[in-house]
């Protein structure tokens, strides 16, 4: 006997209000619930689909949540060696180039009062470039996934590195000179990881569309 | 139910036998074949399953795709090319550490 669209509704609202946020984990466990309470019924278990629910619950919710919890680490270590191999790839190498080159090119033709105002507001700017991507692509038809979401903690760790560098950067610099090699070789750096991310963050996306397309 | 912190380390290897021996197959159904297996000896947790899944996928050991089935989506995971190369490997692996397990408790059956 299969459970109700009503049942399936039910276990995944309450799953949902225990904390289980990400859709492509919630579905699993959903699924996991619903066929043990199905075999319950099937191996003679004619309670009410509530009671049954609620004992599977009192018994296995802490086992649930753990691996709840324990997925930001798989997540974070698994987005991780996606920008690794794409750091060290062709398309990777040649874009750090690409963007030195670039950025060299541009300070040579700017005024360093300008190249220095630049910078001045770089970490605003590289903050609201975060935030639009986090915010704006990293849900999918308003549903929450993993490894998309979990790209956050990167932008957050990036952001945090550039306002410290451009901080101390910006209070101890003249404004007569173009800047230093140092400072425009940490922004082509910083440039390309946020490239990186976003390309991480686009590919990701189309994952999650390809493969949860019955979910959305 | 036998001590099943002797079986943690192997976790992974069972999930990946298993999944050599089938085209593709869901959480709770690995669940029920290994209790099914073991005579009800080893029951996996959802809590030490799907981490352990998770992380296959992650090491790009397993692919996964999502269905609909009886009202609700359902997500099986198959082996990829690296994965069937790995299950060998640990299979290999394991084997070799039940063998030298079996010289050291009993070392008249050892082979």
């Amino acid at each position: 006997m299969a459970l109700s669209t009503e049942n399936i509704h039910f276990i995944e609202t309450y799953l949902k209000k225990s904390g289980v946020v990400f859709m492509d984990i919630r579905l699993e466990m959903v699924d996991h619930v619903a066929s043990e309470i199905e075999t319950r019924v099937n191996d003679g278990d004619c309670r009410d689909f509530y009671f049954i629910f609620k004992d599977y619950m009192v018994e296995n919710k802490r086992h649930l949540l753990k691996r709840s919890d324990g997925y930001y680490k798989i997540a974070d270590k698994s987005n991780l060696k996606a920008l690794f191999k794409k750091a060290t790839s062709v398309f990777g190498i040649v874009s750090l180039l690409g963007l030195g080159f670039l950025l060299l090119t541009v300070r040579s033709y700017l005024e360093p009062d300008v190249t220095h105002t630049i910078l001045k507001y770089a970490p605003m700017i590289i903050l609201i470039l975060f935030g639009c991507i986090y915010f704006v692509f990293t849900k999918i038809k308003k549903e929450r996934f993993s490894l998309l979401e979990r790209i956050g903690f990167y932008f957050a760790i990036l952001f945090h590195i550039v306002n410290m560098v451009y901080s101390s950067y910006n209070s101890s610099q003249s404004l007569e000179s173009s800047p230093g090699l140092a400072i425009m070789f940490f922004t082509t750096v910083i440039l390309w990881i946020f490239l990186l991310i976003v390309i991480n963050t686009f590919q990701l996306r189309s994952f999650y569309f390809s493969k949860y397309k019955h979910a959305l | 139910m036998a001590n099943s912190n002797l079986y943690k380390g192997s976790l992974t290897t069972i999930i990946l036998k298993l999944l050599s021996e089938h085209d593709k197959m869901y959480g709770y159904e690995i669940t029920q074949k290994v209790k099914a297996l073991t005579k009800g000896e080893l029951k996996i947790t959802e809590g030490a399953l799907y981490p352990s899944l998770h992380k296959l996928e992650a090491e790009g050991l397993l692919d996964v795709e999502v269905a609909k089935v009886d009202n609700r989506l359902r997500k099986y995971y198959k082996l990829t090319e690296k994965g069937t190369t790995e299950t060998v490997h640990k299979l290999s692996e394991l084997e070799q550490y039940i063998a030298t397990l079996q010289s050291l408790i009993n070392p008249k059956l050892s082979y």
